[in-house]
Formats: C-alpha cells, structure tokens, sequence
C-alpha cells in the first residue's frame, strides 16, 4: 500500500485529507509542521508528500527544499489557503508536482495523487536513456547531426568526402530540416574548420543591402556609407560562406554571384579593384531550384555553379527510424540548456512521435520536445506533455469539416496564424510563402492581435 | 426564533463539500465536525482578540486559516467576510463590524452543527 505522508498545522485539515485518502486505499501518516514532517520522510520513506504552505516554523517551501535535497523523486503536493500565483510559481519551480488550492476537491484530490503516483512509478520503471554526468562537449558536438537511417548515412559519408575539398556545395531541404547544421558539419569537419565561417540569409535583405553585405562596399558609395566596410566574402578568407535561402536572392545579384564564382573574385560596391574570393560556397534552398529555373526565377548556370556537389535532406517523415536518437540527442542538449532533468522516455512516446508528419521537420521536433520538457514534472518524457501540431494536415479537409460559413477576414486570420505557427514564427519566411511584404504581415498581426 | 443577518436568515451549514470528501461516510463526517467544534471556537476567539487589540500580522495568520475551516463545515456566508480581513484589515473601517458578523455567523453554525454529532 502506497504510504502518503500529510503535513499542516491544521488539524482538521489533517484529518479530512488523512480520512479521504484512507478511504481510498492509502495508507496515511501526518505531521503537525515541517519539521516533524521532513523526520518522517527521512524515517518512514513516504511515496507521496502533501505539504500546506502556511506553517508555523518551516513553511512548505522550505519544506520542500529540503526535501529535494533528501529524496530528488519525492513527489510533493503543496497546498494553501486560496489563490496565490507567486506562490504556485515558487513552488512547480522548486519541483513540487502539484500546487492545490484548499479546500480541495476529493476528486482533484484523488486524481492528482494518482497522477503523483504513478510519476514515480513511470520513472522507476524506465532505463535512463541519456548520462546527466556528461560534462564534455563532445557528446553534443558528436550528434549535432542525427540519424542512422542510410539516408542520412550516406549524406555523413558524402560529408566525409566533400569536407575535404573546397568544392561548393548546394543543401536541398525543407524547412527545419537542418540545412545549416550540414553547412557547419561541412564546414567544422574538413580542411576549413580553423578557417571563418560565414553564415548570410539571403531573404532577410534588400537586394542592395544584400550586395553589401555579401561584396562590401567603399566610403560614400552610397547614402550612409560613412565608411568602407567589408563583405562577407572577405570576411570568410579561406573559409566557408553559407548562403542560406539561395532562392530569395534577386536575378541582378545571381548575375553578380555567377562572375563571382566564374572570376574567383569580386569588387566592393562602388569599388574598382578586384578582390580574390577564396572561400567555399554552401548554398541552402528549401525550393526546387530546377522549377524556379523553368519559371525564370533563377538562372541555370548559376545553378550548376552552386552544385557541384548536392545533398538532399530528406524531412523528418521520411526518416522516422531517427525519431529515437534525435529524442535522446534533444533530451541531452535541453535539459542542459534548461536546467532540467528528463533522462526517461515514458512508454508509447516513441510510437507517438512517428506516427506524426512533422511538416516543421527536426525543428519542430524539438519544439515539442522543449515544450514537454518545460511542462515534465519528473524526469520522464511523458505522453501527456506533448503537444503535437495538426495544423497544416490536410487544410482542405478543415475547411471541410467547419461547422459553418466564415467570413474571409476570420478565414485570413486563421490562414495567417497557421502559416507564423508552421515557420516558427520566422516572418520572412511566412511573408514570402504568403507572398505579402513584411510590412503588409506585421499589419495584419496588429490587425488580428496574433500572438506566437 | 432564527437569527438574522443583514434582515437575512442565517443558513443552516452546507455540508455539501464534506460529504463528498466523506464519501457519505457519516462517522468521517461526524470526526471533522467534532474536530472542528474543538479548534474552530477558539479561532473565532482569537481572530475576534486579534481585532481587538489591532494585531493585524496575527489577524491574517488566524483568518488564513479560518477560510479553510468555515469552508470545509459548510459555514459560507462567513468566508467572504474572513477573506476580507484577511486580505487587508488594517485598511478596514468597519473591521469590528465585520469580526461581529462572522462571529455571529459562525455561532448559530457552530449550535447546529453541535447537534450532528
């Protein structure tokens, strides 16, 4: 019989919660302070803890604390009198697993026990899947780039044989497929790695500031151009340039970006002397590039210039075998970066997540898997604290399924919405696949209040 | 003769929450009535000495936990008045009133319920 350990100062209290839960089942000891309740956690190894907040001597904060330094899986349920929302942020901060508001309902009562429970006894139950004592770098170097499919086997092999020429390199992929991570591994995992790396995202620029950023300029070649500056070429010496989003880039600048290549070398804005480009080029695109060329968009032969050597990065759904490692890799780097504990996955969470399309790709796994991880209230990825997104599953159908006419301005919000939520919010993205300015975009947030 | 508060007959206590709790178990609900007739009194007394004397920082402590006490017998009417001392009863005028209210509240409760048990 599970033991449940009731800490308050309050007799009747004590004993309302103490009768209710040995009615259901459980066997329930009690202490009249925190004091007394921390000799009994130590002394009769309770499975669940119910602590009031407000207590004479310790509170149950502090309770708490020093709970978690005696027994890190100790589930701890704080109550208190009535509402206080700094004080429920202290304490899921602090590690209690619930905060219920006196007087609690028997069957919120007896459902968050359960739920308290039956943490502990998912976490006991599952194999620790990642080491918390990685201290190196290396494990989250070593897997900045995850798969074991022969998809992704082969594009490591080619990696292993690319990086250590200074060919340029063309990255075909949807979004969130981890374009630049292959840029970088090309980059860090050859004979350019102690050389530059210079990362450009060609749709978050004007085509003039775009030439300036990528070939420099010189003073007064412009307004504002108070003094000469260097482009990214220059910067990236003998390293690697990352031309990310190649597609966005104008066809005034793909003429530029040809001669570059051909020429080996290119003049600052409002230059004359020719400078020598020595870099690799990594271009990324989530476009089809060959149809952009049969629309006109985008010129052949710079095409072939820019992909000597291709990689297709195939989306997440086409490599669903990955599902697992890319978990335990995110599981890794997250907790880490968030200060947080999840070494377990829960039963069925694995199925759950390749049974999802996963439209964002790797990056949306990782929200999801952030989001979770934020949300756990143990150390086990559960079922429950994952979120996935069905949003842009089969649109048509929604539209189907809707229960009556709707205006076109609540159909636009909506359509709006689900396109920021699909990039990440990324509004040169979302402005582009709307094909509205971003001007137009941030009016239409205003205008409909959306919020991420 | 039923006693009146504010023109308004007092209520009997709504035991509607304990009984849930209790499962319709009536001794569970006999044992938290006769704990409450042992400690809810002397609260009263104190929460009304508190008041007296303005020790307003023992006042809350008192009302804080009077709030989950009325609650749990069933004595409703006198909660919104304990969460308002509570909340701030330095800033309260009609504090004493208000103390009366509760305590005249939770006296004619405190009657009935003495007859359950």
């Amino acid at each position: 019989m599970e033991k449940i350990l009731v800490i308050d100062d309050d007799k009747m209290i004590r004993k309302l919660f103490s009768l209710a839960l040995t009615k259901a089942g459980y066997n329930v000891i009690e202490a009249e302070s925190g004091d007394a309740g921390l000799l009994l956690v130590h002394s009769e190894r309770p499975d669940l803890v119910i602590t009031d907040y407000q207590m004479p001597g310790k509170n149950g904060l502090e309770v708490l604390a020093e709970i978690r330094k005696l027994r890190l899986k100790l589930p701890v349920i704080m109550l208190t009198a009535y509402g206080d929302v700094v004080l429920t942020i202290k304490s899921i901060q602090q590690g209690a697993f619930e905060y219920l508001e006196k007087p609690v309902n028997p069957e919120t009562l007896k459902s968050t026990v359960i739920k308290a429970l039956s943490s502990v006894k998912s976490s006991n139950s599952l194999t620790t899947v990642i080491r918390t004592d990685a201290s190196s770098e290396s494990m989250l170097e070593d897997n900045i780039l995850v798969g074991r499919t022969p998809q992704m086997k082969e594009i490591f092999k080619n990696i292993g044989l690319i990086s250590m020429n200074k060919v340029n390199v063309l990255i075909q992929g949807e979004t969130g497929t981890g374009k630049e991570l292959i840029a970088r591994l090309v980059h860090f995992s050859g004979i350019t790695h102690n050389k530059p790396l210079v990362v450009v995202n060609c749709s978050a620029l004007t085509e003039t500031l775009l030439e300036s950023e990528l070939f420099g300029h010189v003073k007064g070649s412009f307004t504002d151009s108070i003094r000469d500056k260097k482009g990214k070429f220059e910067l990236a010496g003998e390293g690697t340039i990352f031309l990310d989003e190649i597609s966005e880039i104008s066809l005034n600048t793909q003429v530029k970006l040809l001669r570059v290549i051909q020429e080996l070398e290119f003049e600052k804005v409002g230059g004359e002397l020719p400078i020598p480009m020595k870099a690799r080029i990594i271009a990324a695109t989530n476009r089809n590039l060959e149809e952009q060329i049969k629309l006109g968009k985008f010129r052949e032969d710079l095409y072939y210039r820019l992909k000597v050597f291709t990689i297709n990065l195939p989306p997440l759904r086409e490599r669903k075998d990955d599902i697992n490692d890319l978990v335990i890799h995110f599981l890794y780097k997250l907790n880490k970066r968030f200060n947080k504990n999840v070494t377990k996955i829960g039963d069925g969470v694995i199925e759950m997540l390749q049974q999802h399309d996963w439209h964002g790709n790797v990056r949306e796994l990782e929200n999801t898997l952030l989001q979770a991880i934020v949300m756990s209230k143990n150390d086990v990825l559960e079922k429950e604290n994952i979120i996935l997104n069905y949003r842009m599953a089969e649109p048509v159908a929604k539209y189907q399924e809707m229960s009556e006419f709707r205006t076109l301005e609540s159909l636009e919000k909506h359509h709006i919405k689900c396109i920021l939520d699909e990039v990440n919010w990324n509004k040169v993205e979302a402005s582009r696949i709307l094909d509205i300015t971003r001007p137009t975009l941030n009016a239409k947030i205003e205008k409909y209040n959306l919020v991420q | 003769m039923d006693e009146l508060i504010n023109g308004n007959k007092i209520p009997l206590p709504d035991l509607t929450y304990l009984k849930e709790m209790a499962d319709g178990d009536e001794t569970f609900i006999r044992e938290i009535i006769k704990i409450f007739l042992e400690e809810g009194p002397v609260m009263l007394r104190s929460m009304k000495e508190c008041a007296d004397s303005g020790d307003h920082d023992r006042l809350k402590l008192v009302t804080h936990k009077l709030i989950t006490q009325l609650t749990s017998v069933g004595i409703l009417t006198a909660v919104p008045d304990v969460k308002r001392i509570n909340k701030g009863s330095r800033d309260m005028i009609d504090l004493n009133e208000t103390v009366d209210r509760i305590l005249k509240i939770s006296n004619v409760s405190i009657e009935h319920l003495k007859t359950m048990i």
